[in-house]
Parts: structure tokens; C-alpha cells; sequence
């Protein structure tokens, strides 16, 4: 080889290249076979015409262009009030002495844990007639009419995005020490001018906070597919699927819908990039300090801690409250014309199946390894990504990435599924590549292609945070780069590593849209098999196998965050951590 | 090749983090490979079936343990993600699914106009009774397996104590504002085929004409203006059956009444231990839609599973395939009329007689599933 197309080789971004390779047969290749066929449904046997504009018309008309417009103010709506929410709670949590700080954290992790769709059917055993309300003397219609539209999916949906935007601002937070505001308040600032001045400063994480939620909102299936048919709001969602279950299928309807969800978020990222164009918000080092938390009066704590209380209890509780009322109960609803017939029936159900239902049990395995697959791909590459882009910052391929990945969030998971069969099961690829389809491999890879894009973005977070500098000292002192890496940013990240794993081992046991287009035949997930209980009369024993999943996934995440204590060193734990004073 | 090997060690020297990606990929892939591999029955061929029905399970391992053969093996899943994987499939080119068996016959005569079915799956049809034969296509590419009725008129005894229930599908427009209920045809399979029938008993189209284009949508038109009045009555429309049961069921219950899968309301009536709904009933008005549970072949499959996949649909269709049917899902699914000669339906359904199950022809409604789903969508749901 000669030394000029040596040096030509050595120019070539090897790792950028490979990074896109992976992202292409994970997401753009079977995203793109499936939207091409919006403009040529010819290309995929969807249609006659090789090049038409006619379904992007047909998208906006009537029923689909409703849904459409639905989608964007809903998801608007939802980012606003999930970034404000979790800000407020956030900033209690971190910077406040309001009692019980663990538990409000705590309680957001386990609303992370619940899928829309668990928390919607959650809310329909409070709200509805005969439900838990009814049992405790409330007879509201109007909660229940108001819950039935367009209000309830905005709530379920910012209830369902504000941990994702609390996780966002609360890390932000933590990596800020109070010399900030020490410095504000040292210039004769008052509270409300030191809150001007620290709250640019995570700007980053408020930005990427209200992004997500948009984006988590677009692409939400479960709320569509529960509320919003039954309260009959067309959301994009919902219309998408209608569109691809109807018969014959209109694919490049769907297609189109599928579309507009991915460049909805591109305005919203590229507004980020603009505001954040030429600043630093690098914040955290090895020698950010601890903060002083704000100290209220007791009469103020207190009634701080109840309102915050109150309304964990509501956002977290009452859907987990609706599900156990439903489970200890095999009635249509929780109160009957003969009171309430408490039972373990549902639970015994759940495992010596029903003629002609799944028992939980296999399902729920499968599902945990599942689980294990995806979460350990997808912290892997979403690592990586992550660092591209912090690396990145400001640049081109930054920004592609950036809104690469947010658009991906958007993905609905039903696309992700048709998607991964219209590209996976071609006949060139089955016949002379490899047969993926209906095997094990290929729902691990649609899952993690769902999981990546959130998780990157949450892994973006902590990773633009970490100073280079630490970085270079340990190169400088001579470590090596993997060295250098597992010494100073391992440690940094350890923390965040964990919790996207078990974030996506748990989001995975409880996704149901790929899942259910890509499971291997004779090899049902939980999700599916619970799906298939909750549309029934067996809607207890759904519920109770709901219970049981929820309560499977909680115990998976204190194994790991056990082993995660007893095997890393002390100071791993802390590192990052300013907020440790109270 | 010093400088060569130089480049090359500088470069996997500086794509560490680039060959943990990919490794990482790499070995998910290849271990999880073995883990698919593991799942494939390599000692005798196997044949996909792609089941929505309660029994579906069932049946195939009863099948399975008397013909070591080959096996089925079931994917069990709603219709809905079952009809858009066969169709994402044949669109990629690479279909997958070897026997399909859903409920409805509307979505079978499309699939088998667009070319996806295998013909004459079955020659003989001296098994069927009457009502089978009654459903039989003429090219075979679909075998009926069992018949159950939609539009049967649900309804709870105490709530509608009093009042004076319709008899006739026109005294539903008059019925108390806001009683009555049906489900989705968007979201509930078998509700499109209820929908279809409707219009053509209105127009006096039967399953043995072929109507003209013009014929076809005078009674769209007449279909739509019938259910407008339903709508302007409080018609309330649920998603599926469950929701429909549930809001029927609730205590206090949000509709009386509702034109539903009459298997489903007996399948809650008639629950054990316990009834869910004993102060249900079905009441059948002047007419019912015939709905059957239909069987078809992929025409994809090579000669020899094609003959394998045969021997099952002649299963289903025989006396013994019926009654495994009725076993597998005896308060779901197994509630229906047996399409075979000989055997009885369960002892909880009366005589299929008194439904007067109206049929209608799935080549001409089957087409208009998506423009009659559309206009419901956006004239009666919204």
C-alpha cells in the first residue's frame, strides 16, 4: 500500500464512519424504508406510483390532520408544564430542606418506571364511574369528562414526561455548586436575581428538558392508544396507527404522519443549538463545592413537604392505587351493586393461566432477557454517542447527531416495528446477508433503536458536564487513554451508567408497540401478554399481572443499585454530588 | 507494509471507544443469534400460524401431538398487529406466516384479491352444514371455522328495567338518548363486518348478489345517513368489546344497551366460577351479521409445507378440530356455532336460528373496509 492512500485512510473519520453504521442498520435504514413510502409507495408495493404527493395531502385532511395538529399543541403543552413542574420539584428537592427528599426522588423513578399505557388504565380505575373515586364517596362526572379528553392526555402525558425532565434539571442542579449564587448574592443580588442568574446556567438542562418531553409526548403510543380512542381526541400517534390497521393498510399515510413527528422536533433542537451557540455550561469538576440548601421555617417546610407530598401522591399514587384496586378485585368495576368483593383471584390467575390466555410466567422471563440485552447495547452506544456529541459541541456533525437523535425519540414504536420488517425481511437481505426476522437478535435491536435516542440524550447530560481537563491530567501524568477514561470519567458517570441501565432494562419489559410487531413467535413479552388481558373481561387479572411486573422491575433495580453500592468505592457515589449539606 | 502496519496500529490504537461499540454490537448479535437459534425446531419443519383466537393455542398442540410431522407454531396476538405484519411482510417481499386464522371474512376476501392466499386450501365441503357451506368462497382460499354473530343486542336487566327494548335495528335511532353503545370499527376487528352488514340489509344486498358500483354506494349512503340518526340519538362508541362490557357492566353502568359480538356478552354471562355479569342478556332484533372465524394458507409456502398447513385447516374443520375449539376457549372465543356437521354448540347458546344472521359478501364489502373505517372515524366518532 503505498504511503499517500495510507495517509488518505489515516484522514478517514474511522469512528465517525463506524458510529453511523451502526446507527444506520439500527434506526435510519429501517426508518427510511418505511417513510420513503410516503412519496413512493411504489418503492415498497404500497401503492402503484413511483413518485406522488397525494398522501401528504390526504395527511392533513380531516381525522389525520386533526391528530396532527393535536399532537404538536399537546406536545407543547406537555414540555412546558414538565419542565416547569420538574424544575420546581427539582429545585425543592436539590436546594431546599423540605423533608423526605429521598422519597420525592425515589417516587420519580418509579413513575419513570410506568408505562403510559399502565398509567392511563391506572387513572380510568380512579376517575371512572364505580371505580376508586366512587368508592370514597366522590362522584365526579366532571373529573371524569375532563379526564376523558383532551386535558387527560395532556396531564397523563406531562405526568409521563416529568421524570424524564426532572432526572434532566435535578442533574443539572446537582453538578452546580452554590458558589454561584453565593457570588450573586455576594453582589447585592436579590432571590429573584440569583435566580435569573443561576437558571442560565443550566440552561443546557432546562432546554434539553422541555426537548425531551416534546419529543416523549410526539411519539407517544400508549396515551393515544388508551385515552385518546376512548375519549376520541385524534392524536398523530393514534391516527398512525389507524391508518396502518385498517385493511388494506395505508402505509404511506402512516408514513407521512411518521414523518412530520420526526422533523416536529427539529425546530425545538435547532432552537437549542442556537441558544447554547458559544457558551460553556461545563460546570462540573473534581472540585465543584457542596451547596448550602435553603433553609425554610418550620411552618413553611411543612406545608412545602405536604404540597409536594400531595402531589407525588397524585401523579405516582393514584395510577399505581388504580391498578392494586382493580387486581384485588375480579369485578367489571371496583364498587358492584353488592360493595366491593375484595380477592387474590386475578393473582392466582396470573400464573395458572386461563384456557386461552398466556400465564405470566414464561412471558416474563422473556422479557427480562430481553431487558438485559437491550439495556447493556444501549448504555454501551448510547455512551458513545453522547460523547460524539459533547465532544463535538458547535460543530456540523454535532448538530446532525444531535438532531438526529432527538428526531429518533419521536420515532413511534409502531413505525420502528413496520420499519425494522419492511427493511429486515427483504428478500436480498434474508437471502444473501441474514435472517433476522422473527429471531431473538432482531427485537433486541428494534428495542434498543427505541431505547437509544432517550437514552443518549439522558447520557448527554452528565457527559458535557465532566471537564476535559480531568481528562487531560490523567494523560499528562501519563495514563493511558482507556486508563485515563476508566479513572476519571468511569467514575464521574458510574452513577448515570447505572441508572440508564436499569432505566432501560425496566422501559423495555414495559414496551409494548415493538415489541408487539417484533416478538419471536412462541415467545411472548410481558407487555404483549398484559395487553392482551387488559382489552378483555380479564381486565383484573391484567391488572394484577401489571402488579406483578411493576413490582419485578423494582426489585431488578434494588439488586442492581445493591451491587452497584457494594462494588464500586465510596467516593464513586458521591463524585458530582454538590447537594450533600442539608 | 512497516508503514502499513504502523497505520493500522495507530488507528485501532486511537478507535478504542469505535471497537467497544462495535464489539459490543458484534457479540449482543452473535450471542443473541444462539438464543434465536435455540428457539428454531430444527428436527422437523415448522409452520407459522398467525392466530388471534382464544383457542388458537389450543388447538395447535392438540394438532401438534398427533402429527409429530411437522409443527405448528403460534404467534398469538390481536388482529390488528397480525394483519399489518402479513401485509408489511408481502410488501417487503418475504412473507413470513404460513396460516392465518382470524375472526371475519371481509379482511380474507382482501387478502385473497391481492394474491397472498393459497386457492383451494380444501377441496371437500361435505363436512360443513349449512351455515359453513353458506360462507364457503368459491375458490376455497379461506376455510370458515366457526360462526358467531355481531349485533346481537346486549343489554343489563336492571338497567333497562322498565324500559321497552327495540326489536327491530330502526327502533335503535329511538331509544333513550345516550343508552346505547358499540364498539370502534378502527380498533374492534369484527365491528367493520357489523357495519358492512348494515348497509347491505338496508339496500337488500345478500351475500349471493354482485352488485353494481352505483348499487354499492346507494347503500354506503343510505348505511351512513342510518347511523347519523344513530349518532344524533347519543350513540356512544368504546374501542373494543372490553371497554363496551366494561361501561355495560359498571356500577352505575354508562350505557343500557349495546350492538356488540354477542360471544362476548356470553362469554360474561356465563363466566365461571362466577358469572361477571349476571344481570346480563342478548336479545336478538330483526336481524344479526353473520360473522365467521376463517382459516387461510399463505400461497408463499413451498409445496410441502403448503400440504402440511393443509392438514391443519382440515383439523379445524373437522369434528375433532371443533371441538378442541370449543375447549380451548369455552367462555371466550368457543362460544359459536359449529360450521361442521355433528357437532353441537355449547350448551350456553341458542339455536342459531333465532339470530337470523344476515351474511354479506366479503368480496364486495371487504375493499370498503378503509373509506366506510374512515368516514365512521370522522362523521360518527367526532
Amino acid at each position: 500500500m503505498s504511503s499517500s492512500v495510507a495517509y488518505r485512510l489515516r484522514r478517514v473519520a474511522w469512528s465517525g464512519f463506524l458510529v453511523w453504521v451502526v446507527l444506520l442498520l439500527l434506526i435510519v435504514l429501517p426508518v427510511m424504508f418505511f417513510v420513503v413510502t410516503a412519496v413512493s409507495p411504489r418503492l415498497m408495493n404500497s401503492g402503484p406510483q413511483w413518485f406522488t404527493l397525494s398522501n401528504i395531502s390526504a395527511a392533513f385532511q380531516g381525522y389525520t390532520g386533526q391528530g396532527i395538529l393535536d399532537s404538536l399543541w399537546v406536545s407543547f403543552l406537555v414540555g412546558l408544564f414538565a419542565t416547569t413542574a420538574a424544575t420546581t420539584m427539582a429545585w425543592l428537592v436539590q436546594r431546599t430542606n423540605v423533608w423526605g427528599r429521598r422519597l420525592f426522588s425515589g417516587a420519580m423513578w418509579l413513575l419513570i418506571l410506568l408505562p403510559t399505557w399502565m398509567t392511563t388504565l391506572g387513572w380510568i380505575d380512579v376517575v371512572s364511574p364505580g371505580e376508586l373515586l366512587s368508592a370514597v364517596g366522590v362522584h365526579s362526572l366532571w373529573v371524569y369528562h375532563m379526564f376523558f379528553g383532551a386535558s387527560g392526555i395532556v396531564f397523563v402525558l406531562t405526568t409521563a414526561s416529568l421524570p424524564f425532565s426532572y432526572i434532566v434539571v435535578s442533574a443539572g442542579l446537582r453538578g452546580l455548586g452554590s458558589e454561584f449564587e453565593d457570588a450573586a448574592r455576594v453582589h447585592g443580588a436579590s432571590r429573584l436575581r440569583v435566580m435569573r442568574t443561576v437558571l442560565p446556567i443550566i440552561a443546557p438542562a432546562l432546554l434539553s428538558a422541555f426537548v425531551i418531553a416534546f419529543a416523549e409526548a410526539m411519539s407517544d403510543f400508549g396515551t393515544a392508544y388508551t385515552l385518546g380512542s376512548a375519549s376520541h381526541f385524534p392524536i398523530a400517534t393514534l391516527t398512525l396507527f389507524n391508518a396502518i390497521s385498517n385493511f388494506p393498510a395505508n402505509f404511506p399515510v402512516a408514513a407521512v404522519i411518521a414523518g412530520i413527528l420526526i422533523l416536529s422536533t427539529v425546530p425545538p433542537v435547532f432552537l437549542q443549538a442556537r441558544m447554547m451557540r458559544g457558551r460553556s455550561y461545563a460546570v462540573l469538576s473534581g472540585r465543584t463545592r457542596a451547596v448550602r440548601r435553603y433553609q425554610f421555617t418550620t411552618p413553611v417546610r411543612i406545608a412545602v413537604t405536604a404540597a409536594l407530598a400531595l402531589f407525588v401522591l397524585i401523579v405516582v399514587g393514584m395510577p399505581v392505587l388504580g391498578a392494586l384496586s382493580s387486581s384485588f378485585t375480579n369485578t367489571a368495576s371496583f364498587v358492584t351493586p353488592t360493595g366491593i368483593h375484595w380477592t387474590l383471584q386475578s393473582y392466582k390467575d396470573v400464573f395458572s393461566s386461563l384456557p386461552s390466555y398466556t400465564s405470566l410466567g414464561a412471558p416474563l422471563v422473556t422479557s427480562n432477557r430481553l431487558g438485559f440485552w437491550v439495556a447493556t447495547l444501549t448504555v454501551v452506544v448510547g455512551l458513545i454517542l453522547a460523547r460524539r456529541i459533547a465532544k463535538s459541541s458547535g460543530s456540523w456533525s454535532q448538530r446532525i447527531t444531535d438532531v438526529f437523535l432527538m428526531g429518533s425519540v419521536a420515532i413511534p414504536g409502531i413505525v420502528l416495528g413496520i420499519g425494522y420488517i419492511f427493511f429486515y425481511d427483504q428478500r436480498f437481505i434474508t437471502h444473501h446477508i441474514v435472517d433476522l426476522y422473527e429471531t431473538t437478535p432482531l427485537i433486541v435491536l428494534g428495542l434498543s433503536a427505541s431505547a437509544l435516542p432517550g437514552q443518549s440524550r439522558l447520557l448527554l447530560g452528565p457527559v458535557s458536564q465532566i471537564q476535559s481537563s480531568l481528562n487531560d491530567a490523567a494523560r499528562v501524568h501519563g495514563a493511558g487513554k482507556i486508563r485515563a477514561w476508566r479513572t476519571t470519567t468511569l467514575p464521574l458517570l458510574s452513577r448515570a451508567i447505572v441508572w440508564a441501565w436499569v432505566l432501560t432494562f425496566t422501559k423495555t419489559i414495559s414496551e409494548l408497540a415493538v415489541a408487539q410487531i417484533l416478538f419471536v413467535p412462541g415467545q411472548q413479552p410481558a407487555s404483549v401478554t398484559i395487553e392482551q388481558y387488559l382489552g378483555t373481561v380479564f381486565a383484573s387479572v391484567g391488572s394484577a399481572a401489571t402488579v406483578i411486573t411493576l413490582a419485578e422491575m423494582l426489585g431488578v433495580i434494588g439488586v442492581v443499585l445493591l451491587v452497584y453500592r457494594l462494588v464500586t468505592p465510596r467516593g464513586w457515589r458521591r463524585i458530582g454530588e454538590a447537594g450533600a449539606n442539608s | 507494509m512497516k508503514n502499513t502496519t504502523t497505520m493500522t496500529a495507530r488507528l485501532l490504537k486511537s478507535r478504542r471507544l469505535t471497537g467497544a461499540l462495535v464489539a459490543s454490537v458484534a457479540v449482543s448479535s452473535l450471542s443473541l443469534a444462539g438464543l434465536g437459534a435455540a428457539t428454531a425446531h430444527a428436527s422437523v419443519p415448522t409452520l407459522l400460524l398467525y392466530n388471534a383466537q382464544g383457542y388458537g393455542d389450543y388447538v395447535a398442540k392438540v394438532f401438534n401431538a398427533t402429527n409429530p410431522g411437522f409443527k405448528i407454531v403460534v404467534d398469538d396476538n390481536s388482529t390488528g398487529p397480525l394483519f399489518t405484519k402479513i401485509q408489511a411482510e408481502e410488501q417487503a417481499g418475504n412473507p413470513k406466516w404460513g396460516i392465518f386464522w382470524a375472526d371475519g371474512a371481509t379482511e380474507f376476501a382482501a387478502l385473497d384479491t391481492l394474491g397472498y392466499l393459497q386457492k383451494n386450501a380444501y377441496t371437500s365441503t361435505a363436512g360443513y352444514n349449512a351455515f359453513g357451506k353458506a360462507n364457503i368462497p368459491a375458490n376455497h382460499s379461506y376455510a370458515p371455522t366457526g360462526l358467531t354473530v355481531m349485533g346481537g343486542l346486549c343489554y343489563d336487566k336492571v338497567a333497562t328495567k322498565g324500559l321497552k327494548l327495540p326489536t327491530t335495528w330502526a327502533q335503535l335511532t329511538s331509544v333513550p338518548k345516550g343508552s346505547l353503545g358499540m364498539n370502534d370499527p378502527s380498533q374492534s376487528g369484527p365491528t367493520y363486518p357489523m357495519i358492512a352488514g348494515v348497509f347491505a340489509h338496508l339496500s337488500g344486498i345478500t351475500s349471493a348478489m354482485h352488485p353494481s358500483k352505483a348499487q354499492v354506494a346507494a347503500a354506503v349512503k343510505k348505511g351512513e345517513a342510518y347511523f347519523l340518526k344513530l349518532k344524533k340519538n347519543g350513540l356512544v362508541v368504546h374501542p373494543t368489546n372490553g371497554p363496551t362490557l366494561g361501561a355495560l357492566e359498571s356500577n352505575p353502568p354508562s350505557i343500557k344497551m349495546a350492538i356488540i359480538q354477542s360471544s362476548a356478552c356470553y362469554g360474561d354471562i356465563t363466566a365461571t366460577p362466577k358469572s361477571l355479569w349476571p344481570t346480563g342478556a342478548v336479545k336478538y332484533l330483526d336481524y344479526s351479521v353473520a360473522l365467521t372465524s376463517n382459516i387461510a394458507v399463505s400461497n408463499h409456502l413451498s409445496p410441502a409445507l403448503q400440504k402440511d398447513a393443509d392438514k391443519f385447516v382440515a383439523f379445524v374443520t373437522s369434528k375433532k378440530g371443533q371441538l378442541a375449539m370449543q375447549q380451548g376457549d369455552p367462555h371466550g372465543d368457543g362460544l359459536f356455532w359449529p360450521v361442521i356437521g355433528g357437532v353441537s354448540p355449547e350448551k350456553y347458546l341458542p339455536s342459531y336460528s333465532i339470530t337470523r344472521g344476515f351474511p354479506i359478501n366479503p368480496y364486495v364489502w371487504g375493499p370498503l373496509e378503509n373509506q366506510i373505517n374512515t368516514w365512521f372515524t370522522n362523521n360518527i366518532i367526532n
